[in-house]
This record gives structure tokens, sequence and C-alpha cells, in this order.
């Protein structure tokens, strides 16, 4: 006998709320997803995770070595050799962290480009566009929840430990000397991961929108940022010219690094300015790419 | 109103036609989309789900221009004849995610995605990976993610491709059951008795053109240089032929002598049109008692139409 299932298949009637932030569903499913990958977690987040924790107790131990020089108050050299000791605890923790910051760039890159190198181009070989975007779903929500979920995992490997560490010195400094006296390093902490994450990211899912599969996106991505490196620093060491290693977006980076925290770079020593230009062109032109690869999506058959 | 009003439409990919100069009104209800592969049925429904734009002319789906329109995406259902699943999620979440897309809140898109995954017969293994699904559960899945915020119209791309026997009859049972339910079907297929055992109304297309549109029976009234085959078995078959054989719309007769002796002899005739001579026939059988146990016409299904249209 036939039987209906309307209790179950009425029809919708009601006034759905538009979504605002429809990009989040994306995003968090595609972190649950990508997250389900243990060994990859393991293997690209297992060497920043040993940095961060080494750092972390180096710095623990500078500002807790700092706590043990008891005021002398006998006057004279005994206080000056303190508060020196301290600038230079300070200086030194600084350091680290601007060196920490500068060297955790690579780790982003392999992560963000192993976790986001299948976003787009899965999508586009199983043909899943064609269920999101029967949604009510704009191609700028969907780019950013694939690009959020690509910047998340390069943020992972740079921002998160950077920030570990800048909050282990602000704790253990005495009387949040770190945060009173270097605060600042925080933000610049902050603003050069989220330029290196952008960087990584939008080449990333600039690959993933032009290659066919996961593999080669993957391969385009650390091959632009190699090639490049290799380029600029042949070109760079051949014509003796420091700008010429602007070219590479990876010491681009570097000495934007350098700049954003106030500290002298010695050596390629690239014109600030050039290495502004070579990570904003890159980023744009990815970005430019991948938005001309979406609105293409629509004539895949 | 019409649930699809297409007028002077067309879609080109370089230099391949995919659709062409097609103007069309659908109604509510369930209609079939027949044709060849290549005939243009994927390009007609992604232009229908609003995936595409037209190169020409428009398309109006429920009133509403469907490319990019979030209000019209919220009130139909796509079923994409390409895989498009994530193996790595679990087919609960992923139509969750789907629902949740069309603005449902969680909690409701898990309520909605687990009765559609149950709807299709899903239920044990609504937890389990999509990558472990076979082919007839991951199309399953589509099916379910299309019908999960019960959307108004469903446009489905070769649903039944992959399903096995039992899965294709319990398809077959929902998409009647929807369509009972009020829910407007548009389906598409090359493998005509799919279609036709979920619906008659049936859009024809080859080569990106349309051929014919309405329902099995009314197409093929229309093709009136293709004389229509009726088989009648009787037990006075040969007097039975001797009274058609007057009649203006009867081309020929033939007899086809039965095995069994006690059985009457099968009487094929060629008739230029149906509609005049079935009443004919009814009036002949009634007054001359010939004992007439079956009557068919083989070509009168969607097979013979799709045979007469598509060269």
């Amino acid at each position: 006998m036939a039987s209906t299932h309307l209790e179950l298949y009425r029809r919708f009637t009601g006034k759905l709320r538009p979504r605002r932030m429809a990009f989040w569903p994306i995003l968090t499913s595609g972190l649950r997803v990508l997250t389900k990958r243990k060994f990859p977690l393991l293997v690209l987040y297992a060497i920043p995770a040993i940095a961060t924790i080494v750092f972390s107790f180096f710095v623990y131990g500078k500002f807790a070595a700092e706590e043990q020089l008891a005021p002398s108050l006998d006057g004279g050299f005994g206080l000056t050799r303190m508060l020196a000791k301290q600038a230079m605890n300070m200086l030194e923790v600084k350091n680290q962290i601007i060196e920490f910051n500068i060297q955790m760039r690579l780790f982003a890159l392999l992560a963000a480009a192993w976790f986001g190198s299948g976003l787009l181009c899965e999508d586009r070989r199983v043909g899943a566009h064609q269920l999101w975007f029967a949604r009510p779903l704009t191609k700028l929500d969907y780019f950013l929840g694939k690009f959020l979920t690509a910047a998340f995992f390069g943020a992972c490997a740079v921002l998160v430990p950077g920030l570990v560490i800048c909050l282990v010195a602000s704790f253990s400094s005495p009387n949040w000397s770190f945060l009173r006296e270097e605060g600042d390093v925080v933000l610049k902490t902050l603003a050069y991961g989220v330029i290196w994450v952008t960087l990584v990211a939008s080449v990333t899912l600039c690959a993933s929108s032009l290659a066919p599969r996961r593999g080669f996106a993957m391969m385009g991505t650390f091959g632009f940022f190699v090639a490049l490196d290799a380029l600029a620093k042949v070109l760079g060491s051949v014509r003796d010219e420091p700008d010429l290693f602007a070219l590479s977006p990876l010491m681009a980076v570097r000495q934007i690094g350098y700049v954003l925290f106030d500290k002298e770079s010695t050596w390629p020593g690239i014109t600030p300015w050039l290495a502004w230009t070579t990570v904003g062109v890159v980023t744009v032109g990815s970005l430019l790419v991948v938005a001309w690869r979406l609105r293409r999506l629509e004539v895949v058959r | 109103m019409s649930v699809l009003a297409a007028h002077e439409l067309g879609r080109w990919y370089g230099q391949v036609v995919g659709l062409s100069d097609l103007s069309v009104e659908v109604e509510p209800g369930l209609t079939g989309l027949i044709g060849p592969n290549g005939a243009g049925k994927s390009t007609l429904l992604k232009l229908i789900a609003g995936e595409i734009r037209p190169s020409r002319g428009s398309v109006r789906v429920l009133g509403l221009d469907p490319f990019a329109n979030k209000e019209l995406h919220r009130r139909i259902g796509f079923c994409p004849q390409q895989d498009a699943l994530y193996d790595d999620m679990t087919g609960l979440a992923l139509v969750r995610l789907l629902v949740r897309l069309s603005g449902f809140c969680r909690r409701e898109a898990g309520e909605r995605a687990r009765d559609a995954l149950e709807r299709v017969g899903l239920g044990e293994a609504l937890d389990r990976r999509v990558g472990g699904y076979s082919k007839g559960m991951r199309q399953r899945v589509k099916l379910a993610q299309s019908i999960a915020h019960g959307p108004e119209l469903l446009v489905l791309d070769e649903p039944l491709t992959g399903l096995d026997p039992i899965a294709r009859r319990d398809v077959i049972r929902l998409l009647r059951e929807l369509g009972e339910g009020g829910m407007s079907v548009l389906l598409s297929s090359h493998v005509l008795h799919e279609v036709q055992s979920v619906t008659d109304s049936i859009l024809l297309l080859h080569r990106g053109r349309l051929l014919a549109q309405g329902t099995v029976g009314e197409v093929r009234e229309l093709l009136s240089q293709h004389p229509r085959r009726v088989e009648i078995d009787a037990r006075r078959a040969r007097d039975l032929a001797q009274a058609l054989i007057g009649n203006p719309d009867v081309l020929s007769v033939a007899l086809e002598r039965a095995e069994d002796e006690g059985a009457g002899d099968r009487l094929i005739a060629r008739v230029k049109s149906a509609a005049e001579f079935f009443p004919f026939l009814t009036t002949t059988a009634a007054t001359g008692g010939f004992g007439i146990t079956s009557l068919e016409s083989p070509d009168d299904d969607l097979e013979s139409v799709f045979d007469y249209l598509v060269p």
C-alpha cells in the first residue's frame, strides 16, 4: 500500500533568517574534516610545538632568573648592574621572540600548503561547488570559508606560537614589565603573523584554484616560493644588488618582519618599500586569480 | 504560476552549444527531462538551479531569475549529476552543513538532515563516512540534501544513476510521494523507462533543442506521420480484420497465428490516428462480438516516441 511521509517532508513555509557570515559553516566543517588527519597534524606541528615550548621555557627562565636578583641597597653599582641586567634580559627576550616569529614562517607555509591545497581544486574535481552554489551562498562567502580554513592552519604555525611566547613573557616578567615596556611586540607579532598567513593562504588558494588536483596545487605552492627564492638569491648574488632579493616573498616577509619589529636586518638589506610591494603584489595577484577562477566555476560542465 | 518559464534560452561553452533557443513553460508537478547524452539536460538544469548564467534569452524559476538568487536558492533543491560529495565527512554532517547554509539553525538543520537521510534509506549509515558509501548510497545522500530543507522545486540531474533495482524503486516511490505532497520535481534521465516510471509529463531535448513537450500520449499523437501499431488478441481475429480494413484510419492489418490452438490469433494494425481509431474499435468490438482478449499499443511508450523524434 502506498504511503506518504508528508509529516517529514512538509514544505517549509516559514521565513528563514538571512544568514550572515554564511562562510562560518564552511570554515568549521572544513576545519573539522581536515583536523581528522592526525598524522599530518603531528608531523607539521610537532616542530613548532616543541620550539614554542623550548622558547617559552627560555623566556620564563630569563625572567625567573631576573627575579632572583635582589636589589642591592648599598647603592651605586649593584642597582645599576641589576637594571642593566634587566634591560639586557628584556632585549634578549624581544630579540628571541622576533627571530622565533621570523623562522616560524616556513612552518606556516608548510601547514597552509598541506591543508589548503585541496580546498578549491577538490571541490571542482568532484563537483562539490554545485552543492554549495545551489544554496543561498555568495561566492565571497565561499571564498572566505576556504580562505580562513587555509589561514587557520598557517596561523597555528606562526601566529599562535608567537602569541603563546608573548603570553609567557607577559606572565613571567616581573610586574608585567614585558607588557609595559615591550607591549608593542605583541601587536607586531600579530601583525607579522597576519601578513604572512594572508600571503601564504592567498598563494595556496591561487594554486588550488588553478590546479586540477591537490598534489599539483601543493607542488605549485611550494614551487612558487622555492623558485622565486632561488631566482632572487641567484640574481641578487650575481648582480650584487640587495633589492633583487625582494623578488622572493620569503625574504621580503623576513625583511618586513625586521622592519615591523624595528630591528636592523644585516642581510640582504632589501629596501622596505620593495619588500612591501612584493608582498602586496603577490597577495593581490593571487586573490585576483582566485576571484577569476571562482567566477569561472560556473562554466564547469 | 509555472515553475519554469524559459524564453529563447541559450547557453554555449566556447564553440560548443549546450542549449539553443529553448522556449518552454513547465507547470507544477512531476516533469521528466529526457534526451540522449549531450542533449543539454544538465545545462538546462544548471540554468534552472542558478549555477550558470544564460548566454542568451531568459529563464524564470518560480517567477524569479535563478542566477545567484539567494531567495530562490532557499526554495529549490538541486541534486547534481556529478558525485559532488566529501569523502571525509559523515552523511549526516554533510547534509546538515548544506541545510545550515539554507538558513536553518544548527539544531533544526540536524533534525532535517537526519529525517531526510532516513527517508532515502540511509538511517543506518548516517554516521558513517561518505567515503565508505557505495555509489547508490552516495546518490541517495545527494538526494537527501536536495530535499532536506523542504524545497518547492526539486531539480534532479540523473538521480537514479548507480542505484540498484530496490533503491531505484524506493527513490521512484519517494519522488512520486513528493509530487503528491505538492512538491514540483524536474528530473532528467537518458533512460526512458526511468522517467516513464515517475511521470508521464516530459520535455524531450536533443542537441540543445527542445524536441517535444507534453505527456507521452500527447506527444505521440502529434507524430501523425508515424503510424501507430496496435496489437489485438481476439478469438475471431480474421473477422475483426475484415471489419477494420474498411476504416480510413487503418493503413494495414496483419494476422499472426497463435501458438496455442485454443487461443485466437493476433491482429496487428497500423493506424493513422489513435484518437480516431480507438472509438471506432470500441464500437466495432461491441457490435461484432469478436472476442477481443487483449489490446495494446506497443509503440505508445516513451521509447518509441524517442526513436521517432531522435534520429
